[in-house]
């Protein structure tokens, strides 16, 4: 027994000093940093900058009343916490994956995928630029800083253009390798276009700062003669699947099954229905009514009853615009949600994806999903580049007609909206409803319509107003560029007023996001909203 | 019981007869009950020379006369008998009512008596844990160990408890205390597939697998240097379970049966008012909103139907009933259509209470057959409980099989196991975090949007579902909510648990000196999880909305091994040394995997080929499918130096290794020492004033390891990252926003503790009163970098918190009479205080849990947990700010709401006996404590409770308060945008002091006298009835709104302080008839 006994006890030692081992330390669910692969990275680095446009246009559209704002002040509308997300994926998101990816590409002469990164960087960086103004760049992305210090803002800008110059050169350049192409499908000669209507862009946003240097690097792009042109969209497409990944324009997402969601902009919905006295030929694809009717109801809308706030100007909108159920909300309304998700105006075929509205309304749900969610997201047109163009022709004295510009912004904004949406499956039914010839008619009356008004415009800022008002409606799903034309330019001016008299200070910059703010011992948070962005010195109260 | 905790010490020592002399023989009977005492040491005074009792108390033994006999037995007061001309000498010995006489079972098994502890140790026998309505033992505990914070995530059966003891350690690592059960770990996780926003509350705590009937004690180990030996697992307090199978008890053949049925209600509901219906502004013809802020019932006697309204021609379609001429068309619109809807009276229906809750039926059954021979014992028991919910839907079934054998092989091996095979079943309606409109992402909900059901809508009569294609149907025009009884139907979260658990361990004593224990733990399990929802639920998630089924395989083991050389010896006369040096090998091994899938075809069948389209991540995008290794290897000794019985010196020191870091910072040491003295045995001072007093001091020390596979980098990578219009899909990589730290080391605890325990008035009072102060430094911390720096977050060791608190449990018998009337009162009272003192590395604060605009956060300086969220802007003066339109301005910044750390927790329970009856019952109150209560929002914002009803709703109201001018406010506002905008637009209107008074349990039971058993089969009888949760008000809270703070919307976890509409709590009440044979 004895024996027994202590072989036991000597079996159960060794068993207990053999089962030692204390090596888990790899996590088995996860691939290791060495097996990067520069295609797969640049996928995610695209998915990105589409998430960070993205955020950045929903402040925009909303700063610009292209889509309601919610809250009832500027300052609870937009708090620290707001722009976690959106500096998480810039930073940690994006530019760290750039980063890596830049190196592979320089290694293996991946050219074209580093062509598109820095393409896609310099653009996210003027981005954060055009949103924070100063933002860490020269020490940022080093794990073994955890305090990078904010650049200057111009700094920050000038990096980025040293970026479209390389990638153009990249783009010029013999490569290997294909990357997966989400925007051009390969297409360099378009990608070559892109980087150089982006450096217009910027040239456009540093005028006020810089006006000879803006006025000949925007006359060398323009005998240059290499921007987007008709056919060159830079746009995001969404998909159609909705779970893993759930693929779908997220404007179609939130309203296409079963309505509510965002409040369409009242005032931004008055411009396109009855400022001009006619509807703007895109109406009826942006908006789509779910009611053709103005509700009575006052539990349905709370503002039927009531009258216009009296610090509203006397021929400002208020409530409904016209009275044919295009249901919104104004500026700056935190009301309840009545009963209205299947009442409010939603998002039409351009460019979310959903339905066009052929003045036979339907409640939203699945009678007729339309894309099924394959809307896109507008980040660069070419109609944008006529607007800059005569804008610059404006203000700086470039090449180029001002009016002409104007029309021809108008034109290619009008047509391409339409183009794109008849190649979804809303073809039909937008046909039926208008056919090319009317449509060419109402194009012609809008067109004939602004040319007169900017006619009529006698000073400078009164024919920037309508420049400026027209490449504002163009923008529609781009508030990154209705944001920037609007502290550039100031217009279009006379915006809706917010529902309370006093709304706070308009954020000429976004506020820091706590991320930052409260991790960062180098970060201070900003004074206030009035805080400008280093290419806008316009006074503090231009624009509310 | 105490007896029989006792018998492996007493085994140990028993050494053997060497010398021939008269045989004495006799019986040791207990004074109690005239039973005989299994165990008792007979030992000849002056000699090692000694025997035991046998099962029925009878010994043999030689002796010679002249010698005195000397009988102990641990808990009782000790006898001695000359040994004369008698061969048989009997004795009957009393129980040592000495509160520090007890015995109490400690780390790693050690059974100590209480006096020879320097530290805090509470214990709660089987007659506060047996033949409880409650299926989940934790549930059980609540209030009856201070310093012990038991909260419930919610009141449906089977949903997961959250415990802390004595505070928080720890800022990102578990604060969930160790579950040994019968000397081995225990997993008692909570396997969470979801957050608290996408479904996550209806996950059980796996200590849900214990039977509670079949618990002998509880031990709960609060201190750290009670927990040394448990080295970096016992940090936050070990629960220490003994079963009735593990316990190897040695007695007769017996047999017993209880069988308990209670009655399972919803605790409470809102006092709903009936003068208004649903709508707003009191606005007519009433419309069907959300909100109950619609038209008085006397102003508006009829409404029309609202599936008649709907704005879906789906719905009103299927329904023709609701039209008055069904051949021409109706619904809402033109006068035409709105005429054609039939007209139903508009009156308050019935309330959820009775046409939504139910009433739950428990049963419960357990049968324990135990026995011995001389060797050997057994105890094998089944236990059975099937318990509905007050939910409809949700079920719990429980099935526990037990079986404990415990041998002497030979007279120095002895052997003994513990089988345990658990079966759990539960079911529940899907349960998630809503906001007072609508479950969060649209993922349902069942209490979401129940609990403010306006007044006038009949859920109970109304049509809840689609007769076409069987999808909801509810009162909303645009159909967005689901309607809670087709929720109930037809979504439903599942668990299925299996479980074997073993704890074996084998003795040998070497020498008399000497002895050496293995014992082997093995704890598996497999749990499987489902998500089955129909198609037809609405609420905008799609992937809801066309049916889900999401099922999850996990599989989890420990391996538990320890290895443990004894040592005992008498140094001289008045020291005595024991003395344990042991091994300890703990396997930890988890793993999942699991299938989501989307697009139903067929209604009501799960089965993933019924559905278009399968996944292996979850709803929030987590991977289903991973598995996570741990080793922990562990020497550890405990040395105790007892100087006459009245000080005693207890040193402990554990050294751990462990895989969770890279080996440079594996090792670590952790060392405890604690003090006991007994003044009143040492100065010979007992009185009968002071009977007897202990003083105690002990400093312990523990470490937190980080959870696994933090310390390297890794990459993200989605295989499905991007599906195009087409459908093709694209993957992506991407560098992970988590950095990983080679240099992350355990955290560091340390805790300094006091105590006096104290017996007097000859018994009458006894108290047990500790102090301490707990720090935690090299705090791991998840902690958010700036995200500019490539990474997000990355776990590393800065910052410090603290915790200070003291305990105190104290029991009076004001009543003890000779007629047999007893009372005892019980009094327990825990309180704490964690602080952050630093976060290090320039943080300002760390999110523990919730939203990072509205959560738990950790900020130096202030209590640990602080609720932050949108405050009500006030101006200098403190008054605060109205806006033009009559409602509050909120606050730009996030406002501190307040500390949801209890300010004190109290208990109180009574102990009334009489012959054989017994009324006991339990109160329970907690001071302070802030609670966010998405409940009293939604119900308040929506005008339902009767507190809407103070106010006229036809008058207008001024908000207490200034305009930004500083003037008074004069703003009218109506009764509708005073209850809703003041309750839905800042967090800080819905944050309330959480005091809370309650009846936790109340019982009375009668024991058939022996007199009337004797010539029955029975030993035993005794009939129950028991209620739990009978009556609670939180006192600072909206008084119709009948609100229990016993939840935690953000589940088992960090956070505390959030209700986010996760459910009520159970109202239980019944008996159990116990009988033993």
């Amino acid at each position: 027994m004895k024996r027994k006994i202590n072989t036991l006890l000597l079996a159960l030692g060794v068993f207990l000093v053999s089962s030692c081992e204390l090596d888990y330390l790899e996590n088995p669910n996860a691939v290791t940093e060495s097996s990067t692969d520069a295609n797969f990275l640049l996928n995610n680095i695209q998915l990105n900058f589409r998430n960070i446009f993205r955020g950045v246009s929903d402040t925009g559209q909303r700063l610009t009343r292209m889509i309601n704002q919610g809250a009832n002040t500027y300052e609870t509308a937009y708090t620290p916490t707001s722009y976690d997300g959106l500096w998480s994926s810039s930073y940690a998101g994006i530019l760290a994956d750039i980063k890596v990816l830049k190196k592979i590409a320089a290694e293996k002469n991946f050219k074209r995928h580093a062509g598109i990164a820095k393409t896609l960087e310099a653009f996210t960086l003027m981005t954060l630029v055009d949103a924070f103004g100063n933002v860490p760049y020269s020490e940022a992305l080093d794990a073994s800083n955890f305090n990078p210090k904010a650049d200057d803002g111009a700094a920050v800008y000038s990096a980025a253009l040293e970026l479209l110059k390389s990638a153009k050169t990249d783009f010029a350049g013999t490569a290997t390798g294909t990357p997966n192409d989400y925007f051009y499908g390969n297409n360099y000669a378009r990608w070559t276009k892109l980087v150089n209507t982006l450096m217009l862009k910027y040239h456009l946003n540093r005028r006020l700062i810089d006006k000879a240097g803006s006025t000949s690097a925007i006359a060398a792009l323009i005998s240059e003669n290499n921007m987007l042109g008709i056919g060159d969209e830079f746009t995001f497409k969404y998909g159609t699947s909705q779970n893993d990944p759930d693929s779908r324009h997220p404007d179609f997402a939130s309203q296409a099954l079963a309505g509510g969601g965002d409040y369409q902009s009242t005032y931004f919905m008055w411009h396109l229905t009855e400022a001009k006295g006619f509807d703007d030929p895109r109406a009826k694809y942006f908006f789509y009514r779910q009611v053709t009717s103005n509700t009575t109801s006052p539990s349905e809308m709370e503002c039927i009853t009531q009258f216009k706030p009296s610090h509203y100007p006397e021929d400002m909108i208020f409530c409904q615009p016209g009275e044919r159920g295009f249901w919104g909300r104004d500026h700056l309304d935190n009301d309840g949600i009545p009963p209205d998700g299947l009442k409010r105006t939603l998002y039409g075929v351009y460019p979310a994806g959903y339905r066009f509205d052929n003045n036979a309304p339907s409640a939203a749900g699945s009678a007729d999903l339309a894309t099924n969610g394959a809307g896109i997201l507008p980040i660069m047109l070419p109609s944008f580049v006529d607007f800059m163009l005569a804008e610059a022709a404006l203000t700086l004295g470039t090449t180029g007609d001002a009016k002409a510009l104007l029309s021809s912004g108008a034109t290619k904004s009008i047509n391409f909206v339409r183009a794109w949406s008849l190649t979804t499956n809303q073809a039909a039914k937008i046909t039926a409803f208008e056919s090319n010839a009317n449509f060419d008619t109402n194009r012609g009356k809008y067109l004939d319509a602004i040319v007169s008004e900017y006619d009529a415009a006698t000073t400078q800022t009164d024919k920037m107003k309508i420049l400026g008002r027209e490449y504002w409606i163009s923008l529609y799903g781009n508030g990154v560029e209705a944001y920037n034309l609007y502290r550039r330019t100031g217009q279009p001016s006379g915006m809706q007023p917010g529902l309370q008299p006093a709304v706070g200070n308009f954020p000429r910059s976004f506020i820091y996001p706590s991320s930052y703010v409260n991790t960062n011992s180098n970060a201070t948070q900003k004074a206030d909203f009035k805080v400008k962005v280093f290419w806008d010195n316009n006074p503090d109260s231009f624009i509310n | 019981m105490r007896k029989n905790l006792l018998l492996a010490l007493v085994l140990f020592c028993s050494s053997i007869a060497a010398f021939a002399q008269s045989k004495i023989s006799g019986k040791v009977t207990s004074a109690d009950d005239g039973s005989g005492i299994p165990g008792v040491t007979v030992q000849i005074k002056g000699t090692s020379k000694g025997t035991q009792t046998d099962l029925n108390g009878g010994y043999e033994i030689e002796a010679s006369a002249g010698q005195t006999l000397v009988y102990s037995f641990v808990g009782m007061l000790p006898q001695e008998a000359a040994v004369g001309t008698k061969s048989i000498i009997k004795v009957v010995l009393s129980s040592d009512a000495k509160a520090l006489s007890e015995v109490v079972v400690t780390a790693q098994g050690i059974v100590r008596e209480k006096k020879a502890i320097g530290y805090a140790v509470t214990t709660v026998a089987s007659d506060l844990i047996n033949n409880r309505p409650e299926a989940d033992v934790s549930r059980i505990l609540q209030g009856k160990a201070p310093g012990v914070n038991i909260t419930s995530t919610g009141g449906m059966s089977g949903s997961g408890t959250n415990i802390t003891i004595r505070g928080y350690s720890s800022a990102t690592g578990s604060n969930q205390p160790l579950f040994v059960v019968d000397g081995v770990p225990f997993n008692s996780g909570t396997n969470s597939q979801a957050g608290f926003t996408t479904g996550g509350q209806t996950t059980s705590s796996r200590m849900l697998d214990i039977d509670p009937n079949n618990i002998e004690s509880v031990s709960v180990l609060k201190g750290l240097s009670a927990t040394v030996l448990y080295g970096d697992q016992g940090r936050n307090g070990v629960i220490l379970i003994t079963t009735k199978s593990g316990g190897g008890k040695i007695k007769n053949a017996e047999v017993s049966l209880n069988q308990s049925y209670f009655q399972n209600t919803i605790a409470s509901l809102p006092d709903y008012q009936n003068n208004y219906g649903g709508g707003f502004q009191q606005l007519t013809p009433p419309s069907w909103f959300f909100s109950n802020w619609g038209a008085n019932f006397a102003d508006q006697p009829t409404t029309k139907h609202p599936i008649g309204l709907s704005g879906l021609p789906i719905i009103r379609n299927s329904f023709p009933e609701y039209a008055k001429d069904p051949t021409q068309p109706w619904g809402n619109g033109p006068a035409a259509l709105l005429n054609n809807v039939v007209d139903i009276p508009n009156i308050a229906q019935d309330n959820i209470g009775k046409s939504f809750f139910r009433k739950g039926n428990v049963f419960n059954t357990s049968v324990a057959i135990s026995g011995s021979s001389d060797k050997s014992g057994y105890n094998a028991s089944v236990g059975y409980q099937d318990e509905q919910g007050f939910t409809p839907g949700n079920t719990l079934k429980k099935l526990n099989l037990a079986l404990g054998l415990n041998s002497q092989i030979t007279k120095k091996l002895s052997v003994r196991s513990s089988f345990t095979y658990a079966n759990t079943d539960m079911a529940s309606p899907p349960l998630n975090a809503g906001y007072g409109s609508g479950p969060s992402g649209g993922i349902q909900s069942i209490f979401a949007n129940v609990m403010y059901t306006p007044r006038n809508v009949d859920l109970a009569g109304w049509p809840y579902e689609n007769p076409q294609d069987r999808s909801s149907v509810y009162y909303r025009g645009g159909n967005d909510i689901t309607n809670p009884i087709w929720l109930a139907k037809y979504h439903t979260d599942k668990s299925f648990v299996d479980r074997f658990f073993t704890s074996s361990s084998l003795n040998y004593d070497i020498s008399n000196d000497f002895s050496v224990t293995y014992r082997l733990g093995f704890d598996t399990y497999s749990e499987t999880q489902e998500r089955q929802y129909n198609k037809g639920a609405t609420g905008g998630n799609p992937n809801i909305m066309n049916g889900f089924y999401q099922s999850v395989a996990i599989k989890n083991s420990i391996w538990n091994h320890d290895l443990i050389l004894n040592y005992n010896k008498q140094l001289s006369d008045k020291i005595n040394l024991t003395a344990l040096l042991g091994a300890n090998n703990r396997f930890d091994q988890y793993s999942q995997f699991g299938v989501a899938s989307t697009g139903q075809l067929t209604f009501g069948l799960f089965n993933h080929s019924n559905f278009t389209a399968a996944s292996n991540r979850s709803l929030d995008g987590g991977g289903l499918n991973f598995m996570q290794q741990e080793r922990r290897i562990g020497a550890y000794t405990n040395i105790v130096l007892d100087y006459s019985d009245y000080l005693f010196l207890n040193l402990s020191a554990r050294n751990d290794w462990t895989s969770t870091v890279e080996s440079a910072n594996r090792r670590i040491l952790y060392p405890g020492a604690s003090v006991s003295f007994i003044p009143t045995s040492a100065f010979d001072m007992s009185s009968k004033t002071l009977n007897d007093l202990k003083i105690r001091a002990s400093y312990g020390t523990s470490a937190g390891f980080p959870s696994p596979y933090n310390t390297r980098n890794t990459l993200s990578q989605n295989a499905r990252g991007w599906s195009n219009a087409a459908g093709s899909l694209s993957s992506t990589q991407s560098i992970s926003n988590a950095l990983g730290n080679p240099n992350l080391k355990p955290e560091l605890h340390q805790e300094l503790e006091f105590g006096v325990e104290s017996v007097m008035f000859s018994n009458r009072l006894k108290f047990d009163v500790s102090v301490y102060e707990k720090t935690t430094k090299n705090l791991i911390t998840n902690a958010p970098i700036d995200p500019s720096t490539g990474y997000t977050s990355t776990f590393i060791n800065i910052g410090k918190i603290r915790t200070r608190g003291a305990e105190i449990a104290a029991t009076v018998t004001p009543v003890k009479s000779a007629s047999g009337l007893t009372w005892d009162i019980t009094a327990n009272y825990g309180k704490y205080a964690t602080t952050v003192m630093e976060l290090g590395g320039g943080l300002e604060q760390v999110v523990i849990a919730g939203f990072t605009n509205l959560g738990n956060f950790a900020i130096p300086g202030q209590p640990f947990n602080l609720i932050k969220g949108s405050g009500i802007a006030r101006n200098a003066n403190g008054e605060k700010i109205v806006l033009p339109n009559g409602q509050y301005k909120a606050t730009a910044d996030l406002a501190t709401l307040g500390d949801p750390n209890p300010a004190f927790t109290s208990s109180l329970i009574n102990n009334l006996s009489y012959k054989g009856f017994n009324l006991s019952f339990m109160f329970e109150y907690r001071h302070k404590g802030v609670i966010l209560s998405n409940t009293v929002k939604g119900v308040l914002a929506r005008g339902l409770s009767k507190d809407t009803d103070q106010l006229d709703r036809d008058l207008t109201l001024i908000l207490p308060g200034v305009q930004e001018d500083g003037s008074k406010n004069t703003v009218q506002v109506t009764a509708s945008n005073y209850f809703f905008d003041n309750y839905f637009f800042t967090d800080e209107a819905v944050t309330f002091d959480g005091s809370t008074a309650r009846l936790r349990e109340a019982s009375l039971s009668y024991s058939l006298p022996t007199k009337v058993l004797g010539k029955s089969p029975f030993k035993k009888a005794s009939i129950t009835l028991t209620g739990s949760n009978l009556w609670f008000r939180a006192l600072n809270m909206p008084k119709y709104v009948n609100f229990d703070t016993d939840v935690l919307s953000l589940g088992v976890g960090n956070g505390l302080g959030f209700d986010y509409l996760t459910g009520p709590s159970a109202r239980r009440l019944g008996g159990t008839l116990s009988l033993t044979f």
